[in-house]
């Protein structure tokens, strides 16, 4: 699909930065040409090839794990472009994602996940990816399970898969409140999309060139991850869950803990209620398989 | 009559206020007219405490106590208002995301650009994976 969304910037305006660097950037020393290549036909994407795929990696004040996320995705799925959306942290995570070699997009002031995501999506969009993987910069996911969230889009499958942490990979265990709350949002989901999905809020995803676009025009902005899901199935993209290990983070604090986790419940819970209330939905309700 | 002269001088300071903030260009068009319209609105029901209009009005609408009805407006503006506000924090805000995003986009790094001293705006995104660079 033609990349012609409203925030889509022509391409030839994306090189257009009076930065006096520019240049020097795009004859970098590279043996391979793509680079100036991809700058002007980014959008249409079949002249696109080797870097069709792109990791998009939120991360804020995650220093400590970034570029072992970003050596692992890198090691998963060596064809892919690693880039790290730099959510205004305040530590050196930006240096230390360009030292593990990914592309950095530093947002100067903190959006929060979904403003930062929705950049990643931006830039795969901008530059003509056809599929975009989601990662958590925290280390959580293991980046090893890419492929299995390829596969079902490579094949045709789904437009969007979604790594679920209960289908029967992995041991993750989480505390009753939390697990009662998941049910509770899966229940939720069900209800607006019809599918069932087991792990609503789970970051770890993939989406081809349609999700893509999508994600790109629009986004939610807080809590993403479950109201995303029900948009994306209510456009009509066909949403896969795929069985994945996911470890407990080592560093840092989970976004969503203590009464923020009730504030979550109450926030998605309502996005989601007052989101069924919206006439505008483009969908026909497709099925999620 | 005491009452008419504090409301009548309360009454005219906002006009006043509201003009001189308006010919410093402090306010936007459509802010600057409706503080005009809220202080004439506010000079005209001092203007008329006299001739009982107030009393006249709330009795129409059936309030008891007339300046019940005053507040009951006030209140309502200020809620209108501050929703209308809302709205247009939320319009910022979203506009905000794109602009912020924006940025991000334009000064998008690329591992090559490490220790160059360019620090900033290479748009070209890389070959897939540069050459191995040792991380710490």
């Amino acid at each position: 699909m033609p990349p012609a969304e409203n925030k889509t910037l022509a391409p030839s305006t994306i090189p257009g930065s009076t930065r006096p660097s520019t240049g020097a950037g795009r004859s970098g020393g590279k043996p391979e040409i793509p680079v100036s290549e991809v700058d002007r036909s980014a959008g249409s994407s079949e002249s696109v090839d080797r870097s069709r795929i792109c990791v998009v990696i939120p991360a804020f004040n995650e220093a400590g794990s970034v570029a072992r996320v970003i050596q692992r995705a890198h090691s998963a799925i060596p064809e892919a472009l690693v880039v790290v959306v730099n959510d205004g942290s305040k530590d050196d995570t930006a240096v230390r994602a360009l030292r593990a070699g990914a592309t950095v997009i530093t947002l100067p002031v903190n959006l929060g996940i979904g403003g930062a995501v929705q950049a990643g999506y931006l830039y795969a969009l901008r530059h003509g990816f056809d599929i975009a993987i989601q990662v958590d910069g925290d280390d959580q996911h293991d980046p090893a399970e890419i492929a299995r969230l390829l596969d079902p889009i490579r094949m045709g499958r789904a437009e969007m898969t979604v790594g679920s942490r209960w289908l029967g990979r992995g041991d993750y265990v989480a505390p009753a409140g939390r697990r009662f709350a998941m049910r509770l949002l899966a229940t939720l989901v069900r209800w607006r999309t019809g599918g069932a999905f087991t792990d609503t809020t789970s970051g770890f995803r993939a989406v081809g060139a349609q999700g893509i676009a999508l994600f790109a025009r629009t986004y939610p902005t807080d809590f993403p991850e479950v109201e995303s899901l029900v948009q994306a199935s209510r456009n009509g993209l066909r949403i896969e869950e795929v069985p994945v290990r996911m470890t407990p983070r080592r560093h840092g604090q989970s976004s969503i803990a203590g009464i923020r986790s009730a504030y979550y419940m109450a926030r998605v819970t309502v996005a989601l209620v007052v989101g069924s209330l919206n006439r505008k939905d483009p969908s026909k309700n497709k099925e999620a398989t | 009559m005491k009452a008419i002269i504090l409301s009548m001088v309360l009454s005219v300071g906002f006009l006043v206020v509201s003009v001189i903030a308006m010919r410093r260009q402090r306010l936007r068009e459509q802010a600057a007219l409706l503080w005009l319209l809220v202080s004439l609105v506010m000079v005209f029901v001092s203007a008329t405490l006299p001739t009982h209009l107030l009393d006249r009005v709330s009795h129409f609408v059936g309030i008891a106590y007339p300046p019940d009805l005053i507040l009951l407006l006030a209140v309502l503006f200020l809620m209108v208002l501050v929703f209308h506000l809302s709205l247009s924090l939320a319009r910022l805000s979203a506009k905000q995301i794109a602009l912020v995003q924006e940025i991000g986009l334009m000064t998008t790094m690329s591992p090559s650009a490490l220790g160059t001293g360019d620090g900033e705006a290479d748009q070209s995104p890389e070959a897939p994976r540069p050459g191995p660079t040792p991380t710490p």
